[in-house]
């Protein structure tokens, strides 16, 4: 049989392909950090870090950012979990497969595909002017939950589905009622998955800058209640860029917004390997 | 001798196939039964019907009586948490949660609202005693049960289900899963068990069943196609289909 | 994989072993059967050479028995099978030390030959030796016969036929029982003893190979109470 290229040839072929394409990712990610740092660490020190910032950020520090950015996306969380949650244990273990299930199935998938510009407008609409909380925490905050629960709602549901159904059978015939099942044996079983599934979500709202643009409003000082006004991180570094008031400033704060990822990153999964090791007896 | 199970006439559907075929059987107290014959002729379904755990599946439904201590387990009234205390069932995958030892026999007793960090214990040790499996984790209690082997894991879901003290224990096939030597092992469980709780057991391995049953039941097409004694089905069948079956002429 | 009358069967493992051993059991019992016939025919002839012969077969003959019994207590102990391969199992082994025991009784029976000529030759045989001799052959035909086909018909005839062997017996016995001084007609009911003993030892197959057929136990006591009541 005459082939063009042998099969231990396109083995090899196929082999450094993937290879490549692997390192080629992990070259860009590493070029994207690698640019971000360099031009962003020399800005960062303790000042930069801890104080305010000074005629519109062209010195000073971006505390009050950083702060903005756990506040906002504290509020996005505590809105979306419990939904997200909810929702998840609901479609996998109460709900059936009828009409209602799909349509619910289908507007999430659909939310998660919105543009983030057009929550940010909804937002500005609903929120901030119709329920008249303002440009605020709150407001900002509730928009990133809109845009965070499909992600969180899927991830969760999957990860209850996967749960092994052994479990609640073993668990039923015990004498345990739905819920204690629920609640002793899928959850936990299934949180690794639903907290990488949080992260996600998470990670949408502290990036967020189109959605947040509109109902946040453009505060240079620490929000202290829940309807202060505020400036997450990528806020301030788009407008520290596209107003051309520091490139430098701009950079230290996206190297802090970068790191603070890594670090949420490995440590989520830091944690969540440890719980996985102690469940499963490694 | 009171029967500690009684069925009468039942017939068992889910949606409209018709699984179980007048079922009339009686289970006797503090004894083996097993449960023979082909894949797929009703056996599990049998089972799951005397724990209710077939009314998990939306399209079951059910005619006739089961009876556990001459009550219907079947009536609106009946507390179905209740029932399945007193009528444990155990798996053929060994199936222990992802949680430690301790908490996986522990686990039925706190559902059932037992508190007392004492009396856990007490329990926990207990039962893994009476399944055998106390020496072997003693040391760990606080190991994850998914560290065992699966014979081990197998002993513990007995443990499991023996915690909460049921009248009747459930097999479906308990040992395919295993080794030859934990197989063995669960045998003679069986045997301490018997004396205590009244035992059902689903078995492909006719072997098995001459070991450890007093009774046997042969299944056949979601009937029953003979049952009494294992000692006279096994040595002097009085239905062919019986003979066919455990000769291996069939199936 | 065999096709009988057009339905296809699953030949086990097991059935292929139990039908070697029952054809194995069968040339057992048809050269027991020759036995018989010729230390009867030793008997009446009065040939001390087939005797002899006859006498020094006996061992040889019942090696089939361990033979027999070895390979059918291999499938009992490792192949554990149950029900009608079980009972069949009990029913080979009974059999075989049946025949085992008939094989003695057929030397015995040439024994008898040479110890009566030894008194003298030309002695009166009576035919009911013959008779019984035919009798009891046709016994274990049928016996053996049901065994291997599960014909419980054979198995009635058989047993029948045990009626008819007492009958011979009883009637040679009254006949010439009286004449205490004949040496010879004691050696005529020694050998006629010995194949009513043959009748006895089938009966006993007989009913183990009931059970086996049948699965129920139906001894033929019977049978022997009508006998001995007569």
């Amino acid at each position: 049989m005459d082939r063009l290229i042998s099969p231990k040839n396109s083995q090899k072929i196929m082999k450094t392909i993937f290879w490549g394409s692997g390192i080629l990712t992990i070259l860009l990610l590493l070029l994207i950090i690698g640019y971000v740092l360099y031009n962003g660490l020399p800005v960062i020190n303790l000042t930069f870090l801890f104080s305010d910032p000074i005629d519109s950020g062209r010195a000073g520090g971006i505390f009050p950012m950083i702060v903005s950015t756990f506040y906002v996306t504290f509020v996005a969380v505590v809105v979306a979990a419990p939904l997200g949650i909810g929702g998840a244990v609901y479609l996998a273990e109460y709900a059936g497969e009828s009409k209602l299930v799909k349509l619910i199935r289908f507007g999430s998938e659909t939310l998660a595909s919105i543009p983030s510009i057009v929550f940010g407008l909804f937002g500005y609409a609903f929120f901030v002017i119709y329920l008249g909380f303002g440009f605020s925490v709150l407001s900002g905050g509730v928009t990133l939950a809109l845009m965070a629960l499909p992600t969180i709602l899927r991830t969760a549901e999957v990860s209850i589905e996967a749960v092994p159904k052994s479990y609640s059978e073993g668990s039923m015939a015990i004498g345990a009622t739905k819920w204690q099942t629920i609640y002793e044996v899928i959850l936990p079983a299934a949180v690794p998955g639903i907290i990488t599934g949080i992260i996600l979500g998470m990670a949408r709202a502290m990036e967020e800058t189109a959605a947040i643009l509109y109902t946040v409003g453009a505060a240079l000082t620490v929000p202290v209640s829940i309807f202060d006004p505020a400036r997450p991180l990528p806020l301030h570094l788009y407008t520290l860029a596209t107003e051309g008031i520091s490139m430098p400033n701009a950079y230290g704060t996206a190297a802090v917004l970068v790191i603070l990822i890594l670090i949420i990153t490995i440590v989520t999964n830091t944690l969540l390997d440890r719980y996985t090791k102690k469940m499963m007896g490694r | 001798m009171p029967y500690r199970i009684e069925v009468q006439d039942l017939n068992v559907y889910f949606g409209e196939s018709h699984i179980l075929n007048d079922i009339n059987i009686n289970i006797n107290k503090n004894k083996v039964t097993s449960l023979i014959g082909p894949s797929g002729c009703g056996k599990s379904t049998f089972l799951r019907t005397l724990n209710r755990m077939n009314d998990t599946i939306s399209t079951f439904k059910k005619k006739g009586s089961v009876l556990l201590d001459s009550q219907e387990i079947y009536e609106a009234k009946v507390d179905v948490v209740e029932l399945r205390k007193r009528v444990g069932m155990v798996f053929q995958k060994p199936n222990p949660f992802p949680k430690s030892i301790f908490d996986n026999v522990a686990y039925g007793l706190k559902i059932h609202g037992l508190k007392d960090k004492e009396v856990l214990a007490k329990k926990v040790e207990e039962s893994l005693k009476a399944a055998a499996l106390w020496d072997e984790v003693k040391d760990k209690l606080e190991m994850s049960a998914m560290g065992l082997s699966g014979g081990q894991q197998q002993r513990l879901c007995i443990a499991r289900t023996i915690a909460v003290e049921p009248e009747v224990i459930l097999m479906d096939e308990p040992c395919s899963a295993l080794d030859p030597i934990s197989t063995t092992k669960i045998e003679d469980l069986i045997h301490k068990l018997k004396h205590d709780y009244t035992i059902i057991i689903v078995t492909h391995n006719m072997q098995q069943a001459t070991r450890v049953s007093k009774y046997t039941a042969f299944f056949l097409n979601g009937e029953i196609v003979e049952s009494g004694l294992t000692d006279k089905l096994f040595i002097e069948p009085e239905d062919k289909r019986t003979e066919d079956y455990i000769t291996g002429r069939f199936g | 994989m065999v096709n009988f009358f057009g339905v296809e069967m699953y030949v086990t493992i097991l059935e292929n072993q139990l039908e070697k051993i029952t054809d194995n059991l069968l040339d057992y019992s048809n050269e027991t059967s020759e036995r018989i016939t010729k230390s009867v025919e030793s008997y009446i002839k009065e040939d001390p050479v087939l005797s002899k012969d006859i006498i020094e077969g006996t061992t040889k003959i019942n090696k089939k028995s361990e033979e027999i019994e070895y390979e059918c207590l291999k499938i009992l102990g490792l192949q554990q099978p149950v029900a009608k391969d079980l009972r069949l199992g009990a029913a080979i082994l009974r059999t075989s030390t049946e025949l085992e025991r008939i094989n003695l009784l057929a030397a015995y029976i040439s024994r008898y030959s040479i110890d009566s000529l030894r008194k003298g030759s030309n002695f009166y045989k009576p035919i009911h030796i013959t008779l019984m001799s035919h009798t009891v052959q046709n016994m274990l035909k049928d016996g053996v016969g049901s065994l291997l086909s599960g014909d419980i018909q054979l198995l009635k005839r058989s047993t029948k036929n045990f009626v008819s062997l007492q009958e011979f017996y009883n009637q040679m016995f009254s006949e010439n029982g009286e004449d205490k001084t004949s040496n010879s007609s004691m050696h005529s009911i020694l050998v006629a003893r010995s194949l009513l003993s043959m009748g006895h030892h089938i009966m006993g197959m007989n009913d183990r190979i009931a059970y086996s057929i049948i699965g129920k136990r139906i001894m033929h006591h019977k049978v022997f109470y009508n006998v001995l009541m007569r």
